[in-house]
């Protein structure tokens, strides 16, 4: 059972106190001492309390796994090597510590066969290009959308493409191949010019920014069904994240996203918690940013903001981070599937081969990772807002940014009250008032 | 426990929080998506239920006699029983009030008089408002029964110049009022707010409680009606397309005619055999009620009284019909053509219908089905004389309407009729029996997209235009329109019925041989006959200009009139003498 002051949390805005049930993600407006009152109550009447306010029902999440999910997504790690030497890399500069090599067309073409296979007409799947650097397998990359493509025609079949690139081998005839097959695009930048190269340096040393820019250019200007986006990995030494944010949206990125690095392969460039509290005030430096643009009506593409503000209106609530290992897979390039791109080649994570699709060790991956058998998550309000937490980094280094989580999700719960209330409309909402 | 908030106030901002937010105190099936007004708009609520409050501070039950009373039981039980004295949060009777009638009735409630009203069986005695007392006891001192008492409650007014002043009595065990009425002065509550949104003196639930749910799954027996007053007992079949008249009815009168059960089972074509008299007849024939459940949504979509199909289409416009290019134009066509067919097709179907034979004294052993037929096509000529007749009446009333004070009734027969599409061709007047080539030729004169039929038309396209504000006008066009189908389908069933008494020598036995009698000789018909039409003159000039009691008194004399027009006609017809309406000599 969990603890009930696990069940609500209280935050406060200028509009009076709020309260979160965590059961359902559900958000509401509440009398001003109502969370001094709560936290004065012995646990039967916080039990009466939540009674009263309809919250002692059938909860929306239990302990029950999911099982025999179809398979929707795939990340092909098309090419297991990268040009790039980037110091905190989690595939170790592509190649994820074993021999670097390329995926073949076989393992290509049966990852579609397998997400076809499992897709009934009318559904969606997505195929994600990685690596390593995706674009040193061009031709893979080719050949497979293409086949993709017209397997997912033939059976009435949504697909959406997406690479996660460094940009370096970008050409232009790449930029007419993406919006052609509306791919989104990913390209890694870590910061602006310098901030950037001592990050994400070449394998002689030198600094890729430039190069990127110039590169990626094309896409941005074409991009129409195609959309690019930056993703910047934190570190302690590319802190400046508002600047960073306003510089690539000033670019015209259609969206950028921060994730700080928690967890390399050598310990290089990992956050500290000193660091992860610094990243917070970053993080609320670029969210009240995204505030600012949306009360004046225009977008703003901070996508961690973005996607926070609709989870929470939706009450997006999951008993997992990500869908790893639920319908997301990584497929090494040997065909071998494991939970997501980052366990490609880690046993921890290796779940079968893409051909005889997830085995039984999905079935106690999921069991296992459910947020309920995590600890503390089980006693902390934010659990189905997290779920727990990236299982990669959860698994190699531990939880050391459960507070930046909570206190990033506390911001953004506040901000949802703020924005809701002046600017329904930007939650496709226009009936509801403001309070 | 002492810290407890007494009341938590909690507004849902998400939309998890407000899909799963239930209001304290309401039942699921207050939801509207979980209620029955979901299906059935109109029975989301019932209405008795509003009438309930209908004076501040009181809440009644309207009681029925009961069907089989215990002897010992509490006599006259009937009536508007007060449950009980509601006033603490009744928004009409806020406790801050400057309205003396409002501290007058709250100082009563508190007082003595909640008191009393406390102890015993409390019924409304009598109600008043406007100066009027309505009491609510038959002239021997019984109590009405609470439907009853309800349906003199729904007749009182809300609103501040409308006080109610009402008698509550206390009735004993033997039903006998053992004490002083309590009078309470105040107003009936208004039900709705501006808004539309129910006084909120009513509680969650208050204004369903009585409502059974008989659309759970036995709603094809439901004895409430609910479900009947919905659905159709008997409907014509669905009609081909290219069977269909434009009104969308069948063009064969049996067809027409046949009228179906809608809840058979067998929906092939071969089941669509004519419904029996009675539910309990067509029971075995009807889909069962666990088949109801399965079958429901198969139940076709009734229109019109017809079964449709897939795509329901609205009576189609005649084609090419154009309005009247003035509104001049349309009143010289009614003046000089349409209201005096009218008055010639009213009296050649009159006269028609005085040739058939009388049923009584037909030749039954040589014709035994003569009798039942003679009935049926005597009662279907005069309907559709009476139509035309009715015809002749719109046909003034949208002139006088029209023309206001220039008006001036048209009730002098035309002379020649015009028949078929287009211009058609003319034929002169005549008076003659129903025999098969006059039914033949009526048929052509009522057949839809004929002459007559568009002639409506045009005045409905020219009164449908923006221009024309008074829609009662253009109702009354669209009427005299609709309405010739049925004549026609009339004469098709007349004709199919009579042919088997055509034998080709002689007069057929249905008919009796009449021919136009001189003046002479039916000069009373013809003094009737006169006085009908001044009468009617008379009538229609009053309407005009609005005196409608004047105008009723002449419509109450011609029908009288009329009356005595069928007794002479008919002993004329025994005699061979048919009524003379119009001199032959012209024809």
């Amino acid at each position: 059972m969990t603890a009930l002051s696990a069940q609500v949390h209280f935050f406060e805005t200028a509009h009076g106190q709020h309260m979160l049930a965590v059961d359902g993600s559900r958000v509401f407006d509440v009398a001003s001492a109502t969370a001094a009152e709560f936290a004065g109550m012995n646990s039967d009447d916080q039990q009466e309390f939540l009674a009263r306010l309809g919250l002692n029902e059938a909860p929306y999440i239990d302990d029950t796994p999911p099982t025999g999910m179809p398979v929707r997504s795939l990340s092909l790690a098309v090419a297991q090597k990268c040009n790039l030497a980037c110091t905190y890399c989690y595939a170790s500069q592509g190649a994820f510590g074993g021999p670097a090599r390329n995926m073949e067309w076989d393992v290509a073409k049966a990852s579609v066969d397998r997400l076809i296979s499992d897709a009934e007409p009318g559904a969606r799947i997505n195929l994600a290009f990685l690596g390593g650097e995706p674009l040193i397998n061009r031709k893979l990359i080719h050949d497979t959308t293409v086949y993709a493509a017209n397997e997912a025609k033939l059976k009435g079949v949504e697909v959406g493409f997406s690479i996660t690139t460094n940009g370096t081998l970008l050409r232009q005839d790449d930029a007419s191949f993406f919006e052609e097959h509306s791919f989104a695009v990913t390209v890694s930048l870590d910061g602006i010019g310098e901030a950037h190269d001592r990050l994400r340096p070449n394998r002689g040393g030198r600094g890729s920014y430039d190069t990127i820019l110039r590169k990626v250019q094309p896409l941005l200007d074409h991009q129409h069904r195609m959309q690019v986006g930056a993703r910047v990995t934190v570190t302690p030494r590319n802190m400046d994240l508002p600047g960073t944010l306003q510089h690539f949206v000033d670019l015209g990125f259609h969206s950028v996203g921060f994730s700080p690095m928690l967890a390399s392969p050598n310990g290089r460039d990992q956050m500290s918690s000193d660091d992860m509290n610094g990243m917070l005030a970053q993080m609320i430096g670029c969210g009240q940013l995204f505030e600012r643009a949306v009360l004046a009506g225009r977008r703003f593409p901070f996508s961690n903001m973005a996607a926070a503000m609709q989870e929470i209106h939706r009450g997006t609530h999951r008993p997992y981070a990500c869908g790893a290992g639920g319908g997301y897979f990584g497929v090494s390039a040997d065909g071998d599937l494991f939970a997501c791109h980052r366990f490609v080649e880690d046993d921890v994570g290796a779940m079968g081969t893409v051909r005889d699709g997830p085995d039984a060790r999905r079935d106690a991956w999921l069991a296992d990772r459910h947020v309920h058998k995590q600890s503390p998550c089980n006693t902390c309000w934010a659990r189905y807002m997290c779920g727990g937490g990236c299982h990669h980094e959860v698994i190699h280094r531990g939880r050391p940014a459960c507070d930046y989580i909570r206190g990033w999700l506390e911001y953004c719960l506040q901000a949802y009250v703020r924005l809701s209330g002046v600017r329904p409309d930007f939650f496709g909402d226009p009936a509801a008032q403001s309070s | 426990m002492s810290d407890k908030p007494e009341q938590i106030r909690i507004k849902p901002r998400n939309l998890t929080a407000r899909a799963a937010y239930k209001v304290t105190g309401n039942p699921d099936n207050t939801r509207l998506d979980g209620s029955v007004g979901n299906c059935f708009p109109g029975l989301e609520m019932d209405v008795r239920d509003l009438d309930r409050r209908f004076f501040p501070g009181l809440v009644f039950n309207a009681v029925r006699v009961p069907l089989s009373p215990f002897p010992e039981a509490p006599k006259n039980t009937q009536g508007f029983h007060l449950v009980f004295v509601d006033y603490f949060y009744d928004p009409m009777l806020p406790d801050d009030s400057s309205d003396d009638w409002i501290q007058t009735l709250l100082s009563a409630y508190r007082g003595d008089i909640g008191a009393k009203l406390s102890s015993g069986r409390w019924f409304l005695a009598w109600v008043e408002q406007g100066g009027r007392r309505i009491d609510f006891h038959d002239d021997d001192g019984t109590p009405y029964d609470g439907m009853l008492v309800w349906r003199f409650i729904r007749s009182l007014e809300c609103g501040d110049d409308n006080p109610v002043t009402i008698a509550l009595e206390r009735r004993n065990h033997e039903g006998v009022v053992d004490t002083e009425p309590v009078k309470l002065q105040g107003y009936r509550r208004q039900y709705r707010t501006e808004a539309g949104v129910f006084d909120t003196a009513y509680d969650p639930g208050e204004l369903t409680q009585s409502l059974c749910n008989p659309w759970s799954h036995d709603f094809r027996d439901c004895g409430c009606h609910y479900w009947p007053s919905n659905h159709p007992d008997v409907v014509t079949a669905e009609v081909p397309h290219d069977d269909r008249l434009p009104t969308g009815a069948p063009d064969d009168p049996v067809v027409a005619e046949t009228y179906l059960d809608w809840l058979r089972s067998d929906k092939s074509p071969s089941g669509n055999v004519a419904a029996l008299n009675t539910v309990e007849q067509n029971r075995p024939f009807q889909i069962d009620h666990y088949e109801v459940n399965q079958m429901w949504s198969d139940l076709p979509i009734v229109v019109e009284g017809r079964e449709t199909g897939e795509v329901y289409e609205a009576d189609t416009d005649l084609p090419d019909v154009e309005p009247y290019e003035s509104v001049a134009a349309m009143v010289q066509d009614l003046q000089t053509r349409l209201a005096p067919m009218e008055m010639t097709l009213s009296l050649q179907y009159l006269y028609a219908y005085f040739s058939l034979a009388d049923p009584e004294t037909v030749d039954s052993t040589r014709w035994p089905t003569l009798k039942d037929d003679l009935i049926f096509a005597r009662r279907a000529v005069l309907e559709v004389a009476i139509g035309e007749m009715t015809h002749m009446r719109w046909a003034n009333q949208l002139l006088w309407s029209l023309q206001g004070k220039e008006y001036k009734p048209i009730l002098k027969p035309a002379l020649a009729l015009r028949i078929g599409a287009g211009p058609g061709k003319v034929i002169p007047r005549s008076l003659r029996p129903l025999t098969r080539e006059a039914i033949d030729d009526f048929i052509e004169i009522e057949r839809p997209g004929g002459f007559i039929d568009r002639a409506y038309a045009q005045c409905v396209a020219t009164l449908e235009q923006k221009t024309f504000t008074d829609r009662r006008l253009y109702a009354l066009a669209v009427r005299i329109d609709t309405d010739g189908d049925e004549h026609y389908l009339r004469f098709r069933q007349m004709k199919e019925v009579l042919a088997k008494y055509e034998t080709k020598e002689g007069t057929p036995a249905y008919l009796r041989p009449i021919q136009v009698g001189s003046e002479a000789q039916a000069k009373d018909a013809l003094a009737l006959f006169h006085s009908v039409t001044t009468g009617l003159s008379s009538a229609y000039e009053h309407e005009a200009q609005n005196h409608f009691a004047e105008a009723q008194a002449f419509i109450q004399q011609v029908r009288d009139t009329m009356k005595s027009l069928r007794i002479s006609g008919e002993a004329l017809a025994e005699k061979g003498i048919g009524i003379p309406f119009w001199p032959e000599v012209e024809a």
